[in-house]
């Protein structure tokens, strides 16, 4: 593993993805402008320039929005993943300059104040007159606050449960701009293609999660166990393990991974990453620690300690082996905590 | 759905970190986006309804006109017609007059002028044979003699008749060219803002072929309407009122209450009245 969070800050991988990522913008914003400028001879640059960022950013969004729950159903789009955050940064800059250049074309050039005409120069309660733009702002606002927080720094000071609540919110962004295009464009666009854009759009970023969500449900379906004097519950047999390759268990409401590893070794560790939940369920022992096929962090199976000069833990749990039987023991240790591994005889 | 594992032939795994080739799914998967993104782009951009034909030429040059402070601030400018227009080559242009930004000028500031020859600095807005100029400030002045001996305009409104129209109220700039499109309700905040700044008011009247009209918009009496329409404005809209003719120039002189909102689909429906 490498040794600094700057050794991991870049890496051939990532410099591929954001080549692509930045080749993908700069078409979409030429193609939008160049193609706005032909089939529309009078229409100007900045107002072409304001949708093409607008849309891109909001096609961007989606993208972002269906690598979590493809990557859940599909483990081939998990390195999609990895560098997400890439995603939402620039996704954030692509929405701040259509902010801007809205804001200013509508709204300046007049006596009031440019921030507050966002919400109350056309604000009426009727679908024609439907304040859409405040929505617009509402929403950049909270992808200003991700897109800053976005980095590992923000992760480690803020803790991870407030650090992915907060992220969570790009759920509540992405509600404010479908509000934000129906209530605004889509009332004056009259060709259909924006509306079937955006139901399609609609439609797949639910499915997709509804798809994922149920897939989760049936993994964190808890079988009833009967558990021996000690409190120990049989929760698979020996011969269902493959060596390196954890097995995801749901024990006393937690999801765990058991691992075989170096031979007849067999550990339990809490199966959510400390990092942003990734399911270590479904990562590999690798370079002898388990890592999360999320973004690679990784914990030492007898320990759950990140090794040096990582700091991060993760919850252990006692484990026995008999009679080709895995029993666990419900009661989560601290994190961190060392546990013997088992052994297979 | 990925195979399930086998311990023969472990599936890869990758991590970010490692200096691994690139999965070959992951590749296909970031061409298919860039190609993606490539057709929304260009669909998208091919799709947008309303940008019409308004040009806003911001090279500032001198024209020379009659001024006239109502209906609305417009310069009456006797222009070429271009060539081949045979003998009677001039014609002459009403062209509303504004300041810059989102303000126009009220009747008061301009009634010295009225009816007087001027001269004045201006970029031009044009948008389907109407036009307006957007006034350098200060550069207004009285001309010794406009035009020649161009005929004086007479601000008497002619062929009134009672109609009822449906459309939209816009703020004339930003239609004529200040903005593309300057309509509708995307437009609206920024149409709210021109109209409350002086910019004269403009009915935008469809009929069921998609034409459509620009009509200035008066108050019964004749004066300039901008405050009492803010609520309207941008929206479907029909409305009742007199129609009449200042030169070519259609004057909409609305009765406020009459003042109805309308679904985008009726105004699609509208009479064939404009
Ligand atoms: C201060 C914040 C914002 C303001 C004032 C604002 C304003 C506007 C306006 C005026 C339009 C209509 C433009 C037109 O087509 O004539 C629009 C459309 C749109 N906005 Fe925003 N917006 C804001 C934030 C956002 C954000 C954060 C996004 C996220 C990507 C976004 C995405 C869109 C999209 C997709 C459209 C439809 C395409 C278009 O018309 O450009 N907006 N916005
Ligand atoms: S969630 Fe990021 S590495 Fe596990």
């Amino acid at each position: 593993m490498s040794v600094s969070y700057k050794a991991i800050g870049w890496n051939a991988f990532k410099w591929r993805y954001d080549f692509v990522l930045a080749l993908g913008v700069a078409l979409f914003l030429a193609t939008f402008v160049i193609v706005g400028l032909r089939t529309h001879p009078a229409a100007t640059i900045p107002i072409q320039l304001m949708r093409a960022t607008a849309i891109a950013g909001f096609t961007l969004l989606h993208f972002i929005l269906l690598i979590g729950p493809m990557a859940r159903l599909d483990a081939r789009w998990l390195p999609l993943l990895y560098n997400r955050r890439h995603l939402g940064v620039t996704m954030f800059l692509l929405a701040l300059l259509h902010s801007v250049i809205a804001v200013i074309f509508y709204h300046t050039g007049t006596d009031a104040n440019p921030i507050v005409s966002i919400f109350v120069t056309d604000a009426g309660a009727r679908a024609t007159a439907f304040p859409f733009q405040a929505f617009g702002f509402g929403a950049l606002l909270i992808l200003f606050v991700m897109a800053a927080t976005s980095h590992d720094f923000w992760l480690a000071n803020l803790t991870a449960p407030i650090w992915k609540t907060l992220h969570m919110s790009v759920y509540v962004a992405y509600a404010f701009l479908v509000v934000h295009v129906a209530f605004g464009f889509l009332q004056s666009e009259t060709h259909p293609l924006p509306s079937v854009l955006l139901g399609g759009g609609v439609a797949l970023v639910c499915g997709v999660h509804l798809a994922a969500g149920w897939r989760q449900t049936s993994l964190d379906r808890e079988p009833k166990r009967s558990a021996a004097d000690d409190g120990f519950v049989p929760v698979c047999a020996v011969s269902e393990l493959v060596e390196n390759q954890p097995k995801g268990a749901m024990v006393g409401g937690e999801r765990v991974a058991i691992l075989r590893y170096e031979g007849n070794q067999v550990s339990v560790v809490s199966g959510v990453c400390q990092h942003q939940n990734g399911p270590l369920a479904e990562g590999r022992f690798t370079y002898g620690c388990l890592t999360c096929p999320w973004h690679g962090y990784q914990y030492l199976p007898a320990n759950g300690c990140s090794p040096e000069p990582f700091t991060e833990k993760i919850p252990t749990f006692q484990v026995r082996v008999e009679a080709g039987t895995v029993w666990v023991h419900p009661q989560a240790n601290p994190a961190g905590t060392s546990v013997p591994p088992a052994l297979i005889d | 759905m990925s195979p399930s594992p086998s311990p023969q032939a472990p599936k890869p795994f990758f991590i970010g970190w490692e200096a691994r080739p690139v999965p070959a799914f992951v590749t296909l998967v970031g061409l298919a986006l860039v190609a993606a993104a490539v057709t929304v782009a260009g669909l998208t951009a091919t799709w947008q309804s309303h940008i019409g034909p308004a040009t806003w030429d911001f090279a500032i040059a001198e024209h020379h006109g009659i001024l006239l402070s109502h209906p609305a601030p417009m310069l009456v400018e006797t222009v070429d017609r271009g060539s081949g227009a045979g003998a009677d080559s001039t014609r002459r242009a009403l062209r509303f007059l504004v300041k810059p930004d989102k303000f126009g000028f009220s009747r008061e500031e301009l009634d010295s002028f009225h009816l007087k020859p001027v001269i004045l600095q201006a970029s031009l807005l044009e948008n389907g044979g109407r036009s307006m100029l957007e006034v350098t400030p200060g550069s207004i002045a009285m001309a010794q003699d406009a035009n020649g001996s161009a005929p004086h305009p007479s601000t008497e409104l002619k062929n009134p008749q009672k109609l009822t129209l449906r459309g939209e109220i816009i703020d004339s700039k930003c239609y004529l060219g200040a903005m593309n499109p300057g309509q509708r309700k995307t437009h609206r905040a920024c149409a709210i803002h021109c109209l409350r700044g002086g910019i004269p008011a403009a009915f935008l009247a469809r009929d069921r072929n998609h034409n459509e009209q620009v009509l200035l918009l008066t108050s019964p009496a004749g004066d300039p309407l901008n405050h009492s329409i803010l609520d309207f404005v941008a929206e479907p809209v029909e409305v009742t009122g007199t129609v009449s003719y200042a030169g070519d120039l259609p004057v909409f002189a609305i009765d406020l209450a009459s003042l109805r909102r309308l679904t985008n689909a009726m105004v699609s429906e509208a009479p064939p009245d404009a």
